[in-house]
This record gives C-alpha cells, structure tokens and sequence, in this order.
C-alpha cells in the first residue's frame, strides 16, 4: 500500500539547510543537478527561485525550482518549459538548462541583479524610461509570442530591471505549467481564481472565466500594468484612463497612448490589437531628443526655410480643394516651395528639403517646426507620392514632434493628413480615428467654427458617407454648413458636393441631380480638377438615372479638362480616369471605358512599377470591360493581375471577393474547375473577413451547375 | 541512542551538535506541517518551531512523546502566524476556514502522484480543525491520544473529530471529482486512508 506521504523536495532540502544554518551553525550544500543553490532570491506562487552557481561554466545562475505537477508528467511540463526556453530575445531572461528531479523540474536561468519593475517604480523614473521600459517589456512579449509562447501571467512583478537598466520579462509560460492540472481536476471559475495562474487584476477577463490565455490576454495584462506605470493606479473593469491622473514625472499622457492602451483593455479579445505591435509603436517616439545631426553641406540651404517657419507670422488657415479631401499644409511652407509641387520634379525639391529640416528642427528641439515639417511630408508622401507607408512613418514623426513639445495646436493638422493618408489606402477605420482626433484637437485648440475643424467635419463626412452612414453624413454636413462663412467658396463647394453624393445614396435622384449640376457650374468658376471631378460626380448620377447621353457628354468634358489640366501622363489624372472608366463602362461604351482604363494602368506602371496596389482597380475594370466584349482570356488575365495585387496588398475583402469573383465568371468558359475555384476562394476571403458570402456562394452553386 | 528529551537538554546547554541531530530527526515532519498549508516561506515558522522547544523545555518534562510536543508548539505557532496575517480575530473562527478559504498558496511539492491530486485538492477545503487531525493521523501515524496533546483537545474529541473529517473528505471527493475513473481512484485512497485510521 502506497501511502500519501510528501517526498523530500529541493525546496524541503533547501530549508533544512536553512533551519540548520540557523540553528545548528552548520550547513551542507544543497544540489540540483549540477548547480549548488545558494541564497533564495524568492518565492512566488508558481515555485521558488534561488541564486545558484553554475560549476562547470563558473558562473552565477538563477534556478527556479517548480513543484511536479500532481497530474503532468514531467516530460510534459519539460516540454513546456523547452517552449520558453525558445524564445531568445534582449528582453526575455535567457534558459541555460532544464531539468527533472525527482520531485521538481528546475529552471536554470539568466540571473539578473536588479529590481522588479514595481521596486523601480519607486524610484521615480522620468517619462521617457518608463515608456522605454514598458516598449523593451513589450517587446519580449512579442518575441514570445513570435514563437508560440504566451506569458499567462505578465504584470510588473514579473518584470526585471538590472543595474545598468536593461529589461527582462521573467516567469514566462509558468501559469500554465500548473494551470492545466487545476482546469482538469475541478473545472470550475472558482478554482482558477484561487490558483496561481494569473494574478487576479492583470489578468484578462476571459482568463478569469476560467478559459486558457493566449497572446491576446498578455496584450491585456500589458496594458494594466502600462496604466499602472504610467498613472500609477491599476486601472478598474469601468474606468477609462482619461479619469485618472498620470503621476507627475509623466504629466500628460499622449491621447495616442491612452487610446492604444484603452483598446488592448477592451472585454471583449477580438476587439484589441491583433498583435502588439502596433500598441508598442504606439509608445515608440522614434525619436531620440539627444541626436545631433551636423548638417554642414545642408546647411546653407535651410537656414532659408527654418527662418521661415520660425517666423512670427502665423500661417493663415487655408486649404486648397481637392476632391479626395482638403490639404492642410502649412503656409509658410507652402510659400517657401514655391508653387512648386504643381510639377513633379520640384515635389522632390520639397521632399529634400523638409526632410532635411526636420531632424535639424528636432534636434534643435524647435518642436512646432518639426511637427509642421512632419505634417507637411505626409502631405506630400501620400498625395503626391501615393506612398502610403512612408507618410505613415511621417506620421509617427509628426507624434514624435508632438510629444516633445509641439504645439497641439499643430495636432489637428498632423493628424488630419494622417487620417486621409489612410482613407485613400482604403483603411477606414484607422482614417477615422485619425479624423476624430484631428477633430477634437481642432474644436479643442481653435473652437468648433475653425476653418480647419469645418474641414476636418467634412472629411469625416465623407468617411461616413463611405461607409454607409447617411444620417450621421447629413448631420455632419447641416453642422459644418452652419460655421461657413460665404466667402469660403471652397468649402461651400465641398458641402455641396457631399450633400449631391448623399442624395445620390439615398435615391433621391432628382434632388441629387440638381445638386451636382449645382456644383458643376459652382466649380466652373475655378476650373480644373475640381471641375474635372464634379463632371464625374454628374456623369455617374446622370447613369444611374438614365440619361445616358448626358452622362457621356459629362465624362467627355471632364476628361478634357484632365487632358488639359494634366497632361496625359500624370499621375493625378489616375483616379478621375477610374471613375470616367467606370462611368463609361456603366453607360456600355466599353471602347472608351478599356482606353481609360488602360490609361491608368500605363501611367502607373510607369510611375510606380508593376506591383502597385492602385493598380488593382484599373485591371479589374479592364477585366469586366473585356468580359462584356466577349474576351474571356484577355478579362482572366487582367482580373487574375488584379486579385493577385489585391492580395499582396492587403486589400480589404469586400474588393478582393469582387474582383475573384469577377475572375470566376471569365473563367467559367474557359475552364469550369478553377472558375469554381475563383468562386470558392471568394466565398472564402468574405467569410474570414466577416461578411455576408452569399452572392459569393450563389457564384459558386451557378458555376457548379452547368459544367 | 540517546532519547529526544536528552538531546533537547544538551541543545539548551550549548550542544550545536545536538541541535543539529534534533533537526534531523523531526525536520521532514515539522516542514510538511507547514508547508501543505502555508507555502514554501516557512523556513522563519519551523525555526522558531524548534527554538520554541528549547525554550520551553521544562513544560515537557520528558513526559509523553517529544513528537507531540514539538508539533504541539507547531500547531500554536500555525495559528500564531494565520491570526498576524489573515483577518480571522479568534481562534475559533480560523480552525473552520479551510486553506482554500486563508488563500495561501500551499506548496504543490506535497502530493505529487496522480491519484491523489483530488484529494489534495479535497484537504484543500475542509477546515483547518480537520486537515489538522487527518494528516496527523495519516502522514504522521499519530494515536488518538498524541493528536489530542497536539491539538489540546481530549481523545475522545479526536475520535469524534476524526470520523467526522473523514466524512468532510468523502462528502468533498464526490463533489469535486470530476469523472467516475477518477472517482474510483480516489475512494480506494480513501477506502487506504480510513482503512489506516480505522486500525487506530
């Protein structure tokens, strides 16, 4: 008969030598394996760690010592323990070895002479460490998860800070060493709570549902201890950050920040991040306040333009109306360059000079000029460029400038162009962030009526009308109408335009006709492309309605302008050509609509190669162009171009299913077997992007039908 | 060999050999004491477990069983420590709080096999008046009378207190286990633990 008497463990061993040490006066070594164990550095819940001396490498180790498990074996707990051992990372404690006793599994690791990150606290660190040691924190994080690995219990007790300030996440993966045993044994929420994986309060609440964690409740448990370094105070279930107070070292906490850290808090998992990545950018400045750049060949020419812009006049409020949106560029800046950015080779000019001056700006710590030089970049990487990414960067500089003192009276406008960078690269949601929080910074710094917050109402206006919101569009519009003055035609022509497409969308087609010849004959008076696009606008209302002559004579004029305007080659002239194109394909002259189309492809192959992803759009229209006119092989291969940089690109499903499904339909005389496989990779892309697959399955049953 | 009480006198005189010999023979015991219950943390509580000892030497008077005593002044220290640190006011109120209830983490090194794991999970929850006596009994293979010099309770009581744990035991194996395999596995340790005590 086996009786239930506990063995002699390590940690047993280790505390008689302690009792006898004291007691006795005398003490044996005590082993684990190779290792000799000396003073206990700590006991925690999952196992006691002890300083340890490695004899064969002559070094000092830290040994962590866990109890087998009652319902694991040990090859499985090894396993476990080798899955953390993968990670390997700056900011992850390294494991040197593992091993099995009889009665425990022993850890021997990195030792790190330090303090926790909560000890640390206490000393009053300045702002920028303790983002710099939550960002090092997060990235260990990340590095784990990278390798499949999940922390289960992150919170600032499990995070070192060693001497010379270097961080490391400790205790990864150990709640579920023990964890497993206790789901299995009881199965029931209460257990969890009282056991040790994961210490209630930074635990997600899904974890403490009794369900097994994953990376998404590290992101969480991340983000309670980010509040707590930063406020000072765990953040509870109903709180949002804006009514606590940060500590004072830090002062005001970037509402970027604060936003970043509410959504890795959201209930529900799906809702946060999908990584944390994007949350650590969040904190990441890039920008490092002690660079010096010595610009001496540079020099000559900026000492022009920072003298400009450090100017005392204030730049009027100002922009100059596009369809897409309205730019908001400094003034000065704008003046600086000349009319310059009319021609191609002088926005290169503009590029090199204020991306020249921004680090002199930063370095010099002139905060506002950095952050309006940021500004502008994005302005000009994105509208110029169609260089999403790097006016993304741009961006990121902007907050950067921000944060070290930039006015936030220049908020509205940094954040106004990153919000229509993102628009035009098809990512709604994140534009509209943007938006609303240039919106805010708006109203807030300049009051409702401002010029630029009018603007930025009707930016999101159109977001809303985008995305199908008509009434909140239309309340927009009515709000923003009543702030505009009569002189500011550039902005009337805009309500009237917004208000002519929401007619449009809501089939008031009559209302919606007036208002777009209103427009056209209100853009008469400027000319050009915003001519150019308003006869667009009234050349597909004009389709949609019927009146197909007066469309065609529409897109005529308006094409004209392009030519006139642009050239032929411009890339500007892309994104009217689209909407000719698909006008003119709506209206059936599929001539015309595959020239334009073409066009577009041509000019921007030519500007940016064959893999941009505006290239999408065009192929896919000279693919149904071609469908109608009966050439199948020519439609496939232009719709398989398309998917293809649909794909590479990222783009969001709705487009991608449209486009493969459109390729389906091609191929469906060409060869049954990969129409149907067009068909059901459409089905497929809708439902992994949550939407409604059922014209996408009709596609499929159709094709599977007739063979 | 010399007896325990000898030991102990040649300790309080000076004897650090001798201490260390008391040490070895009662430190597994006095350490498991602790540890099912309080955690690993408890190298300060066993000290003074065994310092107690010495320094009350007189009260035992080499009478009874040494074991008895020593675990008599662990039981005191047990409580001592529980009344400093958790809210309970009286002791009373904490022998009825189970482990579960004080929220310490106690060691997991105790119970390490399979089978069992239910049934550390099980002491786990019944009050401390109950663990206490059934782990004595058990682990220890203490008499009823020995129990009740540690406890400081008469026989009698320890036999009623017995059997009324080993029904808490039953009572809480069957609410807690989880499938009937496991079940079976845990009465037949239960059938070994009473068939050990019902030989008492």
């Amino acid at each position: 008969m086996r009786k239930l008497v506990p063995g002699v463990d390590v940690v047993a061993r280790d505390l008689r030598q302690r009792v006898r040490a004291a007691l006795a006066g005398r003490r044996d070594e005590v082993r684990v394996g190779r290792y000799t164990l000396g003073e206990r550095l700590g006991v925690g819940g999952m196992g006691v760690v002890f300083r340890g001396r490695d004899p064969v490498l002559e070094r000092d180790v830290a040994v962590k010592l866990i109890p087998l498990a009652a319902s694991r074996s040990p090859d499985a707990m090894l396993r476990e323990a080798k899955a953390m051992a993968k990670v390997v990372h700056p900011n992850v404690v390294e494991v040197f070895d593992l091993g099995v006793t009889d009665t425990e599994l022993f850890i021997v690791m990195q030792l790190v002479e330090g303090q926790s990150l909560r000890q640390w606290l206490d000393t009053s660190p300045s702002y920028h460490e303790r983002l710099r040691v939550l960002r090092d924190a997060g990235r260990g994080l990340e590095a784990a998860h990278r390798m499949g690995v999940v922390h289960h219990d992150f919170k600032p007790d499990n995070v070192l800070i060693s001497a010379d300030g270097e961080v490391f996440v400790i205790d990864f993966g150990l709640a579920a060493l023990s964890e497993e045993d206790t789901l299995e044994t009881a199965g029931a929420a209460e257990v969890y709570q009282r056991d040790v994986g994961g210490t209630l309060g930074y635990a997600a609440p899904e974890r403490c549902a009794g369900n097994k964690g994953d990376a998404l409740c590290d992101q969480y448990s991340w983000c309670v201890s980010a509040g707590e370094v930063l406020y000072g105070a765990v953040r509870s279930a109903d709180q949002t950050f804006s009514a606590l107070s940060p500590v004072p070292q830090v002062g005001r906490v970037p509402l970027r920040i604060r936003r970043a850290l509410e959504r890795g808090l959201r209930t529900q998992p799906t809702a946060r991040f999908e990584r944390l990545t994007p949350l650590l950018r969040a904190l990441d400045t890039g920008w490092r306040p002690s660079a010096r750049l010595a610009l001496l060949g540079v020099f000559g020419v900026l000492v022009g333009s920072v003298a400009l812009l450090s100017g005392g006049q204030e730049p009027p409020r100002r922009p100059s109306v596009v369809r897409t949106g309205i730019p908001r560029i400094d003034l000065h800046a704008r003046l600086q360059l000349g009319g310059a950015w009319d021609q191609a080779g002088d926005v290169e000019n503009a590029l090199a000079v204020l991306e020249a001056l921004y680090p002199v700006a930063a370095s010099e710590h002139e905060a506002r000029i950095a952050t309006k030089a940021a500004t502008t970049l994005v302005w000009l990487h994105w509208w110029e460029k169609h260089d999403a990414p790097a006016a993304r960067r741009w961006v990121k500089q902007g907050e950067a400038a921000l944060d070290a003192g930039g006015d936030d009276l220049d908020a509205g406008a940094l954040y106004y162009n990153a919000g229509a960078t993102e628009v035009s690269a098809g990512e709604l949601d994140a534009g509209r962030s943007h938006l609303e929080t240039a919106l805010a910074y708006d109203e807030g710094e300049r009051g409702p009526g401002d010029r630029s917050a009018v603007a930025t109402m009707l930016s999101l206006a159109n977001l809303d009308l985008l995305q199908g919101d008509y009434e909140v569009a239309e309340a927009r519009l009515d709000a923003a109408q009543g702030y505009i003055p009569e002189s500011a035609r550039d902005l009337l022509e805009n309500v009237e335009s917004l208000r002519a497409s929401l007619l449009l969308k809501q089939a008031r087609y009559g209302e919606a006709l007036r208002a777009f010849a209103a427009v056209v004959d209100y853009s008469r008076d400027s000319g050009g492309i915003p001519l150019a696009y308003a006869l667009a606008n009234q050349s597909r209302a004009l389709g949609i309605v019927g009146r197909v002559e007066d469309a065609r004579a529409a897109s005529a004029e308006g094409l004209a302008i392009i030519d006139d305007t642009l050239g032929p080659m411009s890339v500007r002239a892309v994104h009217p050509l689209s909407v000719l194109a698909e006008q003119n394909h709506r209206l059936g002259n599929f001539d015309e609509a595959r020239v334009q189309a073409s066009r577009a492809v041509v000019i921007l192959e030519s500007e940016y190669g064959a893999d941009h992803a505006e290239l999408a759009g065009p192929l896919h229209l000279l693919g149904q162009v071609a469908l109608e006119q009966s050439r199948p092989r020519q439609a496939a291969k232009a719709l398989q171009r398309s998917v293809a940089l649909r794909k590479q690109h990222g783009a969001r499903p709705a487009a991608t299913a449209a486009t493969l499904m459109e390729l389906a339909r091609a191929l469906h005389s060409i060869s049954s077997e990969r129409a149907l496989a067009a068909a059901e990779e459409a089905v497929e892309v809708l439902e992994r992007g949550g939407l409604d697959s059922a014209k996408a399955r009709g596609v499929v049953a159709d094709i599977s039908r007739e063979p | 060999m010399r007896s325990d009480y000898e030991v102990l006198l040649a300790w309080r005189d000076g004897d650090s050999d001798a201490a260390d010999e008391l040490i070895h023979r009662y430190f597994d015991p006095i350490c498991r004491f602790f540890r099912s219950k309080l955690g690993d943390d408890v190298d300060d509580l066993i000290q003074r477990t065994f310092l107690d000892c010495v320094k009350a030497h007189e009260r035992f008077r080499g009478e009874g069983s040494f074991r008895s005593y020593l675990f008599s002044i662990a039981h005191h220290r047990l409580f001592d420590h529980l009344r400093a640190t958790r809210r309970a006011p009286d002791f009373d109120s904490l022998t009825s709080l189970s482990v579960r209830d004080l929220g310490t983490t106690p060691s997991g090194a105790i119970v390490r096999s399979e089978e069992y794991s239910l049934l550390k999970d099980a002491l786990d929850e019944l009050p401390l008046e109950h663990r206490v006596v059934l782990e004595l009994s058990y682990w220890e293979e203490m008499s009823a009378p020995e129990i009740a010099v540690v406890v400081g309770i008469p026989p009698n009581t320890v036999r009623s207190r017995l059997s009324r744990a080993r029904a808490a035991l039953r009572s809480k194996l069957e609410s807690l286990e989880a499938d009937p395999i496991q079940r079976g596995a845990q009465l037949e340790a239960l059938g070994r633990v009473t068939g050990r005590l019902i030989a008492d």
